[in-house]
């Protein structure tokens, strides 16, 4: 098309317009008064908000049962199985690296995971989270974390701790050290007699999966009988209440525990006793008030300002908000911070206690 | 001739009350889309180079006639509004148009039938220069037909396509090298 005849088309083109009659003026006229108009919901209108409703509640619903699912998982991998990385869901990573290995997720929360190495070795790659504590149970032996790279591995009743990154909080019985990147070391410190010994392996009352290797024996056989002229050992009691806990049992190791607290108070096992009894009667028979009276009398064992003082006093934060007990709440939650002002649950009770962060 | 296309918003509206609607004079809009809406219609297929848009850009000019009538100063500004209105509504499509083109929606070059009022001669010219114009940007496109189709002064163009005069004679600038270009591959 040379210039001439673009000319020629732009002539004829400019002449183009389309006739607009009296009907489409009509329907012009109609359309901006409807447009006009304030909008009103149709039955149209309505049927279409309570679809949306449905399928909002619908997806609420799964996505709410599969986190539920999720926490429930028994999850427990082994070398021996298919896995042999274990990627979670925030990023933390865990390698298993034996054969033999047998890690389980024990309880997760928000705020809170647990892991127990019952055999092996593994290595941790934890994912920064201030808010969350990250702890694995290796026997006697609790490791705290809150991001960091680290590796643990069983050592029969003991547990070698080794620190690639940032730094983690190593807690036994009796005491608790933290290791920086770099350091390694064996758990509990031979000075410090581990608490399992020759017959009564349950010595993770923290750990509910170390009961699995005691024999299941009921507590009525574990206890000795009304007739019998001795009274129970501490060491019975405490692998009565583990045996009871994994048969499902919670209520007779509360007995057992309570016990337990009552007749061997001096009894190193005494505190971790009123520990887990107090875990149980939160997390398995949802009594929190109750719960939390076993905290504090955890609590008062331990020792105020020991590693157990000082979960138990987190723990008691948890029971009194779960029972509605706010006030009190926010009262252990100043105390926690009052003591443990560097604590790695102090975000945790903080928020659980309803106070800012900042003081 | 193509059948009449009556779109959906043609149903009459549910109030009677509102029939005797009137803008801010006291002007019915009855009365304005009657006295206006042949120009608006014109200039709105020449911009678009198809009919099938035109009833949509009409409605939204008097829709925004309506909703902004209080800021027009006087009677005879209304002409002047809704060719900015109509020409601000049109490139607004073009370059809608360009991205359904994009994505494999629309067919830039597709044939419309011609329209009743416009001779055979007269809608397959305006085809052929919107196919000159095919890929050139929506705002250089408005003004170069701003000055060619509807020849407009450039102060005028500009004014129209709300940008200055140099950016408006950059614009087609860019949209003349298109059309020689369109121009050379035909030759």
């Amino acid at each position: 098309m040379s210039r001439e005849q673009l000319e020629e088309q732009l002539k004829l083109a400019r002449r183009a317009a389309p006739p607009f009659g009296l009907a489409r003026q009509q329907t012009v006229i109609w359309a901006v008064r409807r447009r006009s108009q304030p909008w009103r919901p149709t039955a149209r209108d309505f049927r279409l908000a309570a679809v949306v409703l449905v399928c909002f509640g619908l997806a609420l619903s799964g996505g709410y049962a599969w986190l539920r699912s999720a926490k429930t998982e028994a999850s427990i991998a082994t070398r021996n199985g298919a896995d042999e990385r274990w990627q979670l869901r925030d990023g933390s990573r865990i390698v298993l690296e034996s054969a033999s290995t047998v890690i389980s997720k024990r309880h997760e929360s928000p705020s809170d995971v647990l892991f127990e190495l019952s055999a092996g070795s593994a290595h941790f790659d934890v994912a920064h989270r201030p808010e969350r504590a990250f702890r694995i149970q290796a026997g006697p032996v609790r490791v705290e974390v809150i991001g960091t790279e680290f590796r643990i591995e069983r050592l029969e009743e003991r547990a070698r701790v080794s620190v690639l990154r940032g730094r983690v909080r190593v807690s036994w019985l009796e005491g608790s050290r933290v290791l920086s990147a770099g350091e390694s070391d064996v758990f509990p410190p031979q000075s410090a007699p581990a608490v399992a010994t020759e017959s009564a392996p349950a010595s993770s009352a923290l750990a509910p999966s170390t009961a699995a290797a005691v024999p299941s024996t009921p507590l009525s056989s574990a206890l000795p009988s009304a007739t019998a002229p001795t009274r129970p050992t501490a060491e019975a009691l405490f692998a009565a209440a583990d045996s009871a806990r994994s048969s499902g049992r919670p209520l007779d190791a509360v007995s057992a525990l309570q016990q337990l607290s009552e007749r061997f108070p001096r009894d190193p096992r005494a505190p971790l006793a009123a520990f887990t009894r107090g875990r149980i009667l939160l997390e398995t028979l949802g009594r929190p008030a109750d719960a939390a009276r076993t905290f504090a009398e955890a609590r008062a064992l331990a020792g105020a300002r020991s590693a157990l003082g000082e979960d138990a006093l987190a723990r008691e934060v948890d029971a009194l908000r779960a029972a509605g007990n706010l006030t009190r709440a926010a009262e252990r939650a100043e105390l926690y911070r009052k003591l443990h002002p560097n604590g790695l649950r102090l975000r945790s009770v903080l928020r659980a206690g309803g106070i800012s962060p900042d003081p | 001739m193509p059948p009449f296309r009556t779109p959906v918003s043609s149903e009459r509206p549910a109030s009677r009350g509102s029939a005797r609607a009137v803008d801010g004079r006291g002007e019915r809009i009855d009365d304005l889309v009657r006295a206006h809406s042949q120009y608006v219609a014109g200039l709105a297929y020449r911009l678009l180079g198809r009919d099938a848009d035109v009833d949509d850009v009409v409605q939204d000019v008097f829709v925004a006639l309506l909703r902004f009538r209080s800021t027009i100063r006087d009677a005879d500004a209304v002409r002047g509004w809704l060719s900015t209105t109509t020409v601000r509504l049109a490139r607004k499509r073009l370059r809608r148009r360009a991205l359904r083109e994009f994505l494999g929606f629309d067919d830039l070059n597709g044939v419309d039938s011609p329209v009743r009022g416009a001779t055979q001669e007269e809608h397959l010219a305006l085809l052929r220069i919107h196919r000159a114009l095919a890929g050139v940007p929506a705002n250089a496109r408005v003004v170069w037909l701003l000055r060619y189709m509807e020849q407009e002064r450039m102060e005028e163009v500009a004014r129209l396509a709300g940008c200055s005069l140099t950016t408006a004679k950059r614009r087609l600038e860019t949209a003349q090298v298109a059309v020689k270009k369109a121009l050379g591959h035909e030759s």
